[in-house]
């Protein structure tokens, strides 16, 4: 394996990183203490399935094409605040 | 402008609360605090039309929402985290809802206090496609082949989710006491993810312990970074596991 291949992550580990991207942003968008006041539901109108499935796929690809083009830009959608510790 | 809600804690007071700290559309996160409120709400002010966003802006600003009640993690104290896109008209009316609920929203803080929520996903070797292939309006036979394509999804769908369970029930098993509680949602594309609450000092322990965790030869194991505990913050369910309705019957 080459250098270059040690540092690019491989079809699993970017499926992995959008499957635990996805799974946050379905708890945070549909998890959690739910208030009396209102909550936007803009996002009610949007299945989570989409959410999960095409927004973030969208999102981390895009993200991961943009890193790829500026190695110094930020990526932050790739990772949650905890993982970046 | 509206006060947007990120989390409630046990009370701290403001001196808690890291300088400078800014949310979503750049609101400075402050701690609400009232008399004869008995809990810290960490929220901001911010105008209403910041949160009319969609697609990729909105789940920016859902991961912005997080990366708030994470610093609340940070604090030491466990929060209950609100969710995305609670608001209330002002300060008044969300201490007024604080209030009146302040019982059970006690009750999550003691329930998750010194605890994390884990994610830990079960991916299947081959997810599940997302759509039913629709035959052409112009085969006679659409509708029956259509209804059929149906109950085929809803049979694999039971397979997968069969499977699955059985995979949670296995990994639970293998965590013993270092769960303290757990939820579990299937997903339309097959994957089983599971969220354990899981004492703060046994992090390590629970980690160590998921990566031994061998799954059957068609599952693999991902596993998420520890979050503010989401699944645990729901009094609505009535269901101290957590179990996310559409998934079944937790598995002891």
């Amino acid at each position: 394996m080459s250098a270059d291949s040690d540092l690019q992550p491989n079809d699993e580990e970017i499926e992995d990183r959008q499957l635990v991207l996805g799974d946050l942003l379905n708890h945070v968008l549909d998890k959690g203490v739910v208030i009396s006041g209102d909550v936007i539901i803009s996002i009610a109108d949007i299945d989570l399935l989409s959410v999960e499935l095409k927004l973030v796929l969208s999102s981390v690809q895009t993200a991961l094409e943009h890193h790829q083009a500026r190695p110094d830009a930020d990526v932050s959608l790739l990772r949650s605040r905890s993982s970046r510790r | 402008m509206l006060t947007y809600l990120y989390c409630v804690l046990a009370p701290a007071g403001a001196e808690a609360l890291p300088a400078g700290l800014t949310g979503i559309a750049g609101g400075s996160v402050r701690v609400l605090t009232a008399p004869g409120l008995t809990l810290d709400a960490w929220v901001a002010t911010i105008d209403e039309d910041a949160l009319r966003v969609t697609g990729q802006a909105l789940a920016s600003q859902a991961l912005l929402h997080n990366e708030i009640v994470d610093a609340a993690m940070a604090t030491g104290r466990t929060p209950a985290p609100a969710r995305y896109g609670s608001r209330f008209p002002d300060d008044a009316a969300c201490v007024a809802d604080l209030t009146r609920r302040a019982d059970e929203l006690r009750a999550i803080l003691d329930r998750v206090a010194g605890a994390v929520e884990i994610p830990t996903l079960l991916v299947p070797e081959k997810l599940r496609a997302t759509s039913i292939e629709r035959p052409s309006s112009r085969d006679p036979a659409a509708g029956r082949q259509y209804l059929e394509a149906i109950r085929a999804r809803v049979a694999d769908e039971n397979r997968r989710r069969s499977a699955a369970e059985c995979e949670a029930s296995r990994l639970l098993a293998s965590l013993g006491d270092l769960v303290r509680d757990e939820a579990r949602t299937f997903t339309a594309a097959g994957v089983m993810s599971i969220a354990h609450l899981v004492s703060r000092a046994s992090v390590d322990r629970y980690r160590a312990a998921v990566s031994a965790f061998v799954p059957a030869e068609n599952f693999r194991v991902v596993k998420g970074e520890p979050r503010a505990p989401y699944s645990f913050a729901s009094p609505s369910t009535g269901d101290r596991s957590g179990h996310d309705s559409s998934s079944p019957s937790r598995s002891e």
